[in-house]
């Protein structure tokens, strides 16, 4: 299977332009700059190259919602915010390749007509943003980024713009908010972004790994990116594999590999000693998956969506059975509770309260009902997918009424998660609460009984 | 207009408004906390959800930010958003502290309102609520208290919007979110109490009114602000029960109502305080002053003296009132001067400055009524009088609401002119630097003590009730005049009817041709001639 993200890893001085463009590269962009930008966007449409952040939307798609018309510049985001936990695939984009990042975005610029394009990229990737600088300049002193690059009058410049530590600036319109210098609180949809994003002109917000495929794509043609992966979920995907197996590590494999296989093969299996519990198959906001279920997977975005969870990025975590699937959870509610915005009010206080009752539940203080009333916040959290995408069969009741109970699906990331662990994992739940001592010590977790003066961040 | 249908029904509404602003002029109630008719939209409380029809099925949205569609198909009434709202509520809960036997906004708080329609009495509650701080004094007159903030956002909203002059902002994240200033800062801007206005909770919070008095025993009245010539329209609010009923008529605030004309949602903070002259510094009775220290004597006497005064100046008498009287005063007033006194000299001049002016609200002339005074000239102007009182043409002033001697520059000069009277009868409400030179003073009701009508800077005529009648021994102004013409054995023509008054007024002032009482209403219309004009 040729490789089309990580094809230049692992050699030596990779980050180098000169080492870049000794195995091929730019040569791409040489020759995009003579195709037209309507046949690149064509080409990418037709290719089913989709979203790899994790909603999996059809990239050459959502190009062609670009308000084209509105006489405001048209903006190039890439979404290098990789905060979902468990993901680690574009920070290694960044270490190993920044010149294949560069050259997507250059070449995905010229198609939607766009020459100020922005790498959003987590504060937390000192190392990796000082590489993208680097490769910047790297870049403009090779003529690739300036104005009319390569005589062909196309101008385009790239900025490298440093976050400040949310996950919620992953969120596409937390991202514009942040990149225009206020908070990074989510916006209203719609306007989407492709009509009012930065600075309320058209944008194109896109992640690292998505934009990474664009050159090869268009070097080797839609045809021959549709040839691997499955129908609907064309090409290749790097999936990042974490938990005790033996080789955990970042694979690029064809969509449709089994999860299976994923984990016994590429990631040499399971430590000596470990059995498998549970896997979370796509980023921690996937709902988890048993054995029986992981044996059967298959990582695409249809056959996960059937099975009732997600692709999402792509974040495969593998939980052992010497975790407790309780902690896990708490483990969980607590990073969504510390990184929840807080602009709307079920998320806000949901999240806390949520992440408040794991906290009791695992430090032996639960209560008869706590089950229950999980349940009941999540389902007054949850609606973004309701309708939009296919039901979760392991939900068995009727969720009520879907649509926007918040402004982003952030709360929705928190509720899957929640609920998919409480119902095919009851029986530890239960257990934990049945064996509650009501005086229980307190767990050391920062959220609990710290002084509010303390805890402002 | 677009028609959309509500649980069954076809509306008509208006064109691009927000969705949950049509259901509500539709007399459709959808429970909002950070919604306001008069702020951009935030849609961050999630409260207004409705359900609409959607290709792909019924689905939620917020109505707040739902601009009406021609065609839209809308349920309000739903068990999914009945749970879906009851969710919310029950969210912004989890935090909120129980303050309510402490917390000012009890009686008009819409959490307060909106957990006692859902009946959530019982919390399901069970871990500890997030603390911040609780009495912080952000502002001259705004008190803050963390804990109860509901996000909403609404404060940030007008600060960034209405008053343009950001001081307010979320700090923190999450459930740890908190409204503040920027650290050392405070709210300093002429409008900062619309803030506490704005908050549905008893997060912010007036200074001046903090603690003071529980809302469900104040009595509402509409009244005009008369700080300036905007006329802002306002809720004149005094206590008004049966539990201490010696306070009652003690004015408590004074609270903007809406006016998309004039004032939006808005007041000064300056105007707000103008409810203290009805208890401060009052005239409680009348008093007489003959060459010695005035003393308080009953109204038979007051009269008495007055009607002698009257009759002794043979015809030598003229009358100072001032833009700060409604135009049926200024009516009644001259009619007065005229019919029983036999006077032409009349002047409504007033002496003081110009102030401070903005394009928020504040206008520089700082009287009620200068546009009603313009209509109902001619008047003399205050130096004729004076001149005419130091050339002993005029032998009896009649002053109503003007401090002419404590607006003056030269105010001990004219005192020396004012000596050559006969009698110098004031009627006022408050005390003044003038009332005090009176030889006979008439206590009268202040703006919250009389009905009438004002005309703004842009010709709106506006109308102000009277929440009770005048105060301590004061009499209103009509029974003044009425009570001496009976003495004088003249006819006075008048009515306690306000819509006899007005009809008087509509006949004999062109401005006010052929409208009638009931026309101008709560919300004003503008005079004739002004109806091209539109508001700035």
């Amino acid at each position: 299977m040729p490789l089309v993200i990580t094809r230049n890893f692992g050699r030596e001085n990779s980050r180098s332009i000169d080492v870049y463009r000794e195995n091929g590269g730019y040569e791409t962009l040489t020759k995009s700059l003579e195709m037209e930008p309507s046949a690149i966007i064509d080409e990418v449409k037709n290719s089913g190259l989709r979203g790899r952040g994790g909603a999996g939307f059809p990239t050459g798609v959502k190009w062609t919602f670009l308000d084209t018309k509105s006489g405001n510049p048209i903006y190039f985001c890439v979404n290098a915010d990789e905060s979902e936990p468990g993901t680690f695939k574009d920070r290694h984009i960044m270490n190993s390749d920044p010149h294949l990042l560069l050259e997507g975005i250059i070449i995905s610029c010229f198609a939607v007509g766009c020459h100020k394009a922005f790498v959003y990229c987590r504060g937390e990737f000192h190392r990796q943003i000082e590489f993208m600088w680097n490769a910047v300049e790297e870049a403009k002193a090779a003529g690739f980024i300036g104005k009319n690059i390569l005589g062909s009058g196309f101008d385009i410049d790239i900025v490298i713009h440093k976050g400040a530590g949310a996950y919620i600036c992953g969120e596409e319109t937390g991202l514009l908010s942040s990149l225009e210098g206020n908070k990074g609180q989510p916006r209203i949809k719609p306007p989407f972004p492709a009509i009012k994003g930065l600075y309320d002109c058209p944008t194109v917000v896109n992640n690292v790994e998505t934009i990474c495929a664009v050159p090869w794509i268009i070097e080797n043609g839609a045809e021959a990116y549709t040839a691997m992966g499955t129908e609907r979920s064309p090409g290749t995907k790097v999936f990042c594999v974490s938990g005790p197996v033996k080789n955990p590590n970042f694979f690029e494999v064809e969509l449709g590999y089994p999860l299976i296989d994923l984990i016994n093969n590429e990631a040499g299996g399971l430590r000596d000693g470990v059995e498998l519990k549970a896997c979370i198959p796509g980023g921690s906001s996937m709902p988890i998956l048993t054995p029986e279920e992981v044996a059967e997977a298959k990582m695409d975005y249809e056959a996960l969506n059937a099975m009732g969870t997600f692709l999402g990025s792509g974040g495969v975590v593998v939980v052992p059975h010497t975790m407790s699937i309780v902690s896990l959870l708490r483990n969980l509610a607590s990073f969504y509770a510390h990184e929840s915005c807080g602009q709307c009010t079920p998320c806000r206080e949901g999240s806390g309260w949520i992440a408040k009752i794991l906290q009791n539940i695992d430090a032996g203080r639960g209560r008869p009902g706590d089950i229950e009333l999980l349940h009941d916040l999540c389902d007054n959290m949850r609606g973004w997918a309701h309708k939009f995408h296919p039901i979760q069969p392991w939900l068995q009741k009727d969720e009520g009424m879907g649509g926007s109970k918040t402004i982003c699906v952030f709360s929705d990331a928190l509720a899957w998660p929640v609920q998919s662990y409480l119902i095919k994992f009851r029986h530890e739940f239960e257990e934990a609460i049945a064996n509650a001592n009501p005086s229980a010590a307190v767990p050391a977790d920062i959220s609990e009984k710290t002084p509010f003066t303390v805890l402002n961040h | 207009m677009a028609t959309i249908t509500v649980n069954d029904q076809e509306i008509e509404v208006k064109d691009g408004v927000p969705l949950l602003q049509a259901l509500l002029d539709a007399g459709i109630y959808v429970p909002h906390f950070c919604y306001h008719q008069d702020l951009p939209v935030d849609g961050n409380c999630r409260q207004c959800l409705v359900e609409m029809e959607t290709p792909k099925g019924a689905s939620g949205v917020i109505s707040c930010a739902t601009p009406v569609g021609d065609g839209m198909i809308v349920r309000t009434d739903t068990e999914a958003i009945e749970k879906a709202r009851r969710g919310v509520l029950e969210y912004l809960l989890v935090n909120h502290p129980v303050d309510c036997p402490v917390c000012d906004q009890a009686g008009e708080c819409r959490l307060q309102q909106s957990y006692m329609n859902y009946g959530f009495h019982q919390s399901r509650v069970n871990v500890e609520k997030v603390h911040k701080n609780k009495t912080l004094q952000i502002g001259e007159r705004v008190m803050l208290d963390q804990e109860r903030c509901v996000l909403c956002r609404r404060c940030i909203r007008f600060c960034d919007h209405v008053s343009e002059s950001h001081e307010l902002a979320v700090g923190g994240r999450g459930d740890h979110s908190y409204i503040t200033t920027f650290p050392g800062h405070k709210i300093d801007n002429k409008y900062s109490v619309n803030t506490v206005d704005v908050c549905p909770v008893g997060a912010l919070t007036d200074t001046d009114f903090r603690f003071k008095c529980r809302v469900w025993f104040l009595k509402k009245t509409d009244t005009i602000c008369h700080g300036c010539s905007r006329g802002c329209n306002a809720s004149f609010e005094s206590y008004n029960h049966n539990t201490m009923d010696e306070l009652n008529g003690t004015a408590f605030r004074l609270k903007p109502r809406r006016n998309p004309e004039v004032n939006k949602s808005w007041m000064c903070d300056e105007g707000r305080l103008l409810y203290q002259i009805v208890n401060e510094n009052r005239i409680h009775e009348p008093r007489l002053a003959n060459g010695k220290s005035p003393e308080a004597i009953a109204w038979e006497k007051a009269f008495g003296s007055a009607a002698e005064a009257v009759s002794g100046a043979e015809g030598k008498i003229a009358g100072i009132c001032s833009p700060d009287c409604t135009n049926e005063e200024l009516f009644l007033f001259r009619r007065f001067l005229n019919e029983v006194c036999g006077s032409e000299t009349i002047s409504a001049e007033s002496l003081r400055k110009p102030g401070y002016e903005d394009d928020i609200l504040l206008r520089a002339d700082k009287h009620p009524n200068s546009k009603g005074v313009d209509f109902q000239g001619p008047w003399n102007s205050f130096q004729e009088i004076i001149d005419g009182v130091d050339a002993e043409d005029i032998k009896v002033l009649v002053v109503l609401r003007n401090d002419f001697l404590g607006l003056a520059d030269n105010g001990s000069e004219l005192g020396e002119k004012l000596a050559k009277l006969d009698a110098l009868i004031v009627i006022d409400s408050n005390h003044s630097m003038t009332s005090k030179a009176a030889t006979v003073l008439l206590p009268t009701g202040t703006f919250a003590e009389r009905a009438g009508s004002y005309v703004n800077f842009e010709g709106r005529i506006q109308r102000t009730f009277s929440a009770n009648q005048p105060r301590w021994e004061a009499k209103t102004e009509f029974e003044v005049f009425r009570t001496l013409a009976a003495q004088l054995e003249k006819p006075f023509k008048g009515s306690t009817n306000a819509a006899r008054v007005w009809q008087d007024l509509a006949e004999s002032v062109k401005e006010f041709e052929g409208i009638a009482l009931a026309e101008i209403g709560n919300t004003g219309t503008l005079a004739k001639g002004y109806e091209t004009e539109t508001a700035s």
